[in-house]
């Protein structure tokens, strides 16, 4: 079901994806689909029937003195970077609520991790170090290699951005004290050991 | 940028999706134990909320009646038969079913919610209860009307452009082409159906038999029945994931699978459950263990001389007859329906 602008002047049946007709949206209760009979409750706004984005502009002849786009040399351009100040027409404009950007800048956002709003996905560290510092105690031979990691998990991944959503470090901060303590039994019975 | 939740999760076995509210967006989260996936939805892109009612909490409140039913039984049935006292393992397992139904009667009836832009329509995990998805969605749809505004229900009627071709068969297509999108199997679609919930009164018909015939003919065949039902309950499944098959129909074939499921746990916890029993009873009396005594038990004499499995037939017979029937009925009206329609209007 996904694609660009495939979704426009109607809505599809989430079961069979059969089209809706327009008299059973934005109702008090259910309606049933036509084709399926599942039970469908449709709440369309006015972006439902917006024309696509690939539509407007797409049209518009470019004369001698309109600003151009700096990808697109003939199209039209209709806003600038809010960051690098390249103009863009609107096949390269960036949407990312408060601002316009383009698509190389969206690029280096992402990459840096900087812009939460481009960040799809985190990995995060401070869970596996708890984890990999917690679970081992079951099996607590294995421990001698796993507190080590979890200490270098730790240090490592310090200062790398955790979940989007507001988080402390208080995982890392428990892995590191629970890992050192590992470390530290397993010092003193190496030193006992060998004494 | 600050995030408030919004009340609405859904965790699984591992995983777990989030709901919060952003300034200008949506955020739904998609959580595993070690990674988050992050979707946007910003309010001036939000096309549509489209809720769709599901079966999912009827059946788990079916699998978990019958759960608390059958270790309530267990409890009561598992002591020599002149002590009634309940068992407390099956007691906590019954107790722990029990409170499992309450939760899923508070949660209410279940659904899946999508929001549609003009580039994907994306599930939210999240909203998966219907009472919690009405209270979320009040929240999210006046701030999507702030960054929008309204639409009248006349404008709505007036603006929404089903494209013809999508509507009338063979508009813009050849009927084959347009048969193929929503009846991909025209040749009596609902035979698998039809056999599965056949085989399943047949099933229910051997068991009935084997309380008053015994011997190995009748076992075998009451086997071969139970294998067959559950072959053809699999078909069923297969064949309605790739063609529209009408929802009570895809209903029941899910219920009967369950159904089967939970018989086969059960039964398999009964069966280990007398071999032990009978193979050391057999060694406390004739000094030899013997694991197969039960099984030439079942094949010799009725099911209803151990208290167990004649419960567990009673219960399996009690399931699988209106099973068999309502499916039976649901899947003959699929047939001579839609099918039907449309093979008539294939062959002009």
């Amino acid at each position: 079901m996904n694609g660009p602008d495939v979704n426009h002047g109607f809505v599809r049946c989430t079961n069979c994806g059969y089209p809706q007709p327009g008299d059973t949206y934005n109702g008090s209760g259910f309606s049933v689909c036509p084709h399926c009979g599942s039970k469908l409750a449709i709440n369309a706004f006015p972006a439902l029937y917006r024309a696509g984005r690939s539509a407007v502009g797409m049209e518009t002849e470019v004369s001698e003195d309109t600003a151009t786009c700096f990808y697109h040399p003939s199209r039209p351009a209709v806003v600038p970077c809010g960051s690098c100040g390249r103009y863009l027409c609107v096949l390269c404009e960036v949407d990312l609520g408060k601002e316009t950007i383009c698509p190389n800048c969206m690029d280096l956002a992402a990459r840096s991790e900087d812009a939460h709003e481009l960040v799809s996905s985190r990995t995060l560290y401070d869970t596996i170090a708890l984890a990999v510092a917690v679970v081992p105690m079951l099996f607590f031979f294995v421990t001698p290699v796993t507190a080590p990691l979890s200490l270098y998990v730790t240090v490592r991944h310090w200062r790398t951005p955790l979940s989007i959503l507001s988080r402390s470090r208080v995982r890392f901060v428990l892995a590191f004290l629970i890992a050192g303590i590992q470390v530290l039994a397993w010092s003193a019975f190496l030193v006992k050991v060998l004494a | 940028m600050a995030y408030r939740k919004l009340r609405a999760s859904r965790t699984g076995f591992g995983t777990s999706s989030s709901l919060y509210l952003g300034e200008d967006h949506l955020l739904g989260v998609e959580s595993t134990t070690f990674t988050e996936k992050y979707h946007r939805f910003y309010f001036s892109d939000i096309q549509a909320l489209i809720v769709r009612r599901t079966g999912r909490g009827g059946i788990w409140a079916v699998v978990l009646v019958f759960l608390a039913l059958l270790m309530t039984t267990c409890a009561i049935g598992s002591g020599p038969p002149d002590d009634w006292t309940p068992a407390p393992g099956y007691l906590i397992m019954a107790l722990g079913a029990t409170i499992l139904v309450i939760v899923n009667f508070i949660k209410g009836p279940t659904c899946t919610t999508h929001i549609q832009t003009s580039v994907a329509v994306q599930k939210i995990g999240a909203l998966h209860r219907l009472k919690k998805t009405r209270e979320v969605l009040g929240q999210i749809r006046p701030l999507i009307r702030v960054s929008q505004g309204s639409v009248t229900k006349e404008q709505v009627i007036r603006d929404t452009t089903v494209p013809e071709e999508e509507i009338l068969p063979g508009a813009g297509q050849t009927e084959g082409q347009r048969v193929q999108e929503y009846e991909p199997e025209l040749k009596n679609p609902a035979r698998f159906h039809r056999f599965a919930f056949t085989m399943i009164l047949v099933n229910a018909a051997f068991d009935i038999l084997w309380i008053f015939v015994h011997g190995l003919g009748v076992f075998l065949a009451g086997a071969a029945g139970t294998m067959a039902a559950f072959g053809g309950i699999i078909a069923a499944l297969v064949v309605q994931t790739r063609r529209n098959t009408p929802a009570p129909t895809r209903k029941i074939t899910w219920a009967a699978f369950i159904s089967f499921l939970v018989l086969f746990a059960a039964s398999y916890a009964v069966n280990i459950y007398y071999t032990f029993r009978e193979g050391l009873q057999g060694l406390r009396e004739n000094g030899g263990y013997d694991p197969f005594s039960f099984y030439f038990d079942l094949v010799d004499k009725s099911p209803a001389d151990k208290q167990g499995i004649f419960i567990l037939l009673l219960v399996s017979i009690a399931i699988t007859v209106p099973l068999g029937i309502a499916g039976l009925a649901s899947a003959g009206l699929m047939g001579n329906g839609r099918a039907g329609a449309a093979g008539k209007r294939r062959n002009g």
